[in-house]
């Protein structure tokens, strides 16, 4: 009794180390593979990544026709209710004194038929508005990324945050982080989806969905690291903003023509 | 009393002695390892400390990756639709990629499923129709007022949307009555014309418009004034019209 007991605890400590040490070096021999698989493997910040993408929104030429939504739903199998969205355009009606008064937020996800914001507002004719078209901003510091349980979503090495969705387990802690509310929750799957700039057109050299439909460019995308690209150009030429910078996200989609009420 | 004191002490000793060679090994590994395990093994998972990925990662990055296309870009549609992608090139939608009013390409290189654009008044009002929104150097028109008997393209051929629908060769049907050529916006219409056959000095060959509105009331006989040899006569290039033809083009508005 006394010696089985003794045994029992022995190996139970045993069994215990060896656990722990398993469990400590696996993910680091892992990581290690994963490390020799990738080889451009280096930070996200030392501007040696294979590409630098990056994302223009030109709010004073963007018309809320909504054809980007449309596309992004086609090209992603979005489901089709208004609150599953990868992307979406806000409109925003300007005061007298030309600030941003408030926002439709969300407005025309539910497809190009235009159920109308004019005619839910009720404005008083000659207001002027701006329409901002939002999607994720692929943030160089994603707070989205660490909530995650069980490392569900993450970094590519070009910067991209994309979910696993057969990990993840729809928790929604992703969804309460971002502060941009680029994320939501697949009806379908249960689990967390969210714009990929679409990863699987921009890795073989296309654009984004939203960005090939765009009818007046308002939308634009492109390689910093590419010489040729007339992103790299309009963003030497031209100053840009960022939505919510005091979070301290570093988003990646830049806006021109921003005005100050935009959040 | 001294037998029971010693038993228990023998008690102690046994636990202190299993707590030497076992607790304390365990308890120092833990205080090693714990540290180490925190910089080493969770690290991976908070990016802004090392982006290192784990296998999975990189398999899921491949799979979505390698997702299907629907969107295939304008390039694909000129292999076969040469002549419509010339049009559209010279045109004001040539900004307007073709999937953004035909839908996603890929099930028609496919499958060859059907890809005609939806040809109604609403479909182009997702971008024209009149909205206190959108740019103000964004034509716009509201759909309600603007020839609202009409298809748009009826006009407005959508590849090349400021050349009227009539080619220089005009079809002997009256849609495609040429005309002069300012773009008439008749809900802003600040030029109402007074004669009505302000297009006289259009050079035939010059690609025809749609007409501008008609600045009086109208009693459907145009042609009781309008004729060759009445009040105000139609030009020459209008010769061979009939009373129902005018409205396919003019509509009143103006005054």
């Amino acid at each position: 009794m006394n010696v089985s007991r003794r045994k029992f605890l022995g190996m139970a400590a045993k069994v215990m180390v060896g656990g722990i040490i398993v469990y400590g070096v696996t993910p680091s021999v892992l990581e290690a593979i994963a490390r020799d698989k990738t080889p451009q493997a280096s930070s996200p910040n030392d501007g040696k990544q294979k590409h630098q993408w990056v994302f223009v929104v030109d709010v004073s030429k963007c018309i809320g026709c909504m054809k980007c939504l449309e596309a992004c739903k086609r090209e992603n199998l979005v489901p089709p209710d208004p609150d599953s969205r990868r992307t979406w355009v806000e409109e925003y009606t300007a005061g007298e004194d030309g600030a941003a008064l408030g926002h439709t937020a969300n407005w025309g996800s539910d497809g190009p038929e235009r159920t109308g914001p004019s005619a839910e507002h009720q404005e008083p004719a000659g207001t002027k508005g701006f329409f901002v078209p939002k999607l994720c901003n692929q943030c160089e510091d994603p707070p989205c990324v660490p909530v995650c349980p069980v490392s569900a979503t993450f970094q590519t090495e070009d910067g991209i945050v994309l979910v696993d969705a057969k990990r993840c387990i729809g928790c929604k802690y992703c969804i309460m982080a971002c502060p941009y509310g680029a994320r939501y929750l697949h009806n379908g799957t249960r689990t967390v989806d969210k714009c990929t700039w679409c990863y699987h057109r921009i890795t073989k050299g296309l654009p984004p969905a939203c960005v090939e439909v765009c009818p007046v460019e308002a939308r634009l995308f492109g390689d910093l690291n590419d010489p040729e690209s007339p992103v790299r150009k309009l963003l030497k030429e031209k100053m840009t903003q960022v939505l919510r910078p005091e979070t301290g996200t570093k988003p990646r989609v830049r806006y021109l023509g921003l005005q100050e009420g935009v959040r | 009393m001294k037998h029971k004191l010693f038993v228990a002490s023998q008690k102690l000793l046994k636990g202190a002695r299993r707590f030497a060679f076992i607790g304390l090994p365990a308890l120092l590994l833990a205080l090693v390892l714990v540290p180490l395990w925190q910089l080493g093994v969770r690290a991976p998972r908070l990016p802004q400390l090392s982006p290192a990925k784990l296998v999975y990662q990189v398999a899921t990055e491949q799979r979505i990756a390698g997702a299907p296309l629907q969107y295939t870009g304008p390039a694909n549609c000129a292999e076969c639709h040469s002549a419509q992608y010339a049009t559209w090139q010279r045109g004001k939608h040539a900004t307007v990629s073709c999937e953004a009013c035909h839908g996603a390409a890929r099930p028609h290189i496919s499958d060859g499923a059907s890809l005609s654009a939806n040809p109604s008044r609403e479909a182009c009002g997702a971008c024209h129709d009149q909205l206190d929104t959108r740019p103000p150097g964004f034509r716009q028109v509201s759909l309600a007022q603007h020839y609202s008997h009409s298809t748009c393209t009826a006009c407005h051929p959508a590849h090349d949307p400021t050349r009227a629908a009539s080619r220089p060769t005009p079809t002997p049907q009256g849609a495609t009555t040429p005309v002069p050529t300012s773009e008439p916006t008749p809900q802003t219409s600040s030029t109402p014309l007074p004669q009505p056959t302000p297009s006289a000095s259009a050079t035939p060959s010059a690609p025809p418009r749609l007409g501008p509105p008609i600045p009086h009331p109208l009693a459907g006989d145009c042609l009781s004034c309008h004729a060759p040899e009445g009040v105000l006569p139609l030009s020459g290039q209008h010769s061979g019209r009939t009373d129902g033809e005018c409205l396919t083009c003019h509509l009143q508005g103006g005054e």
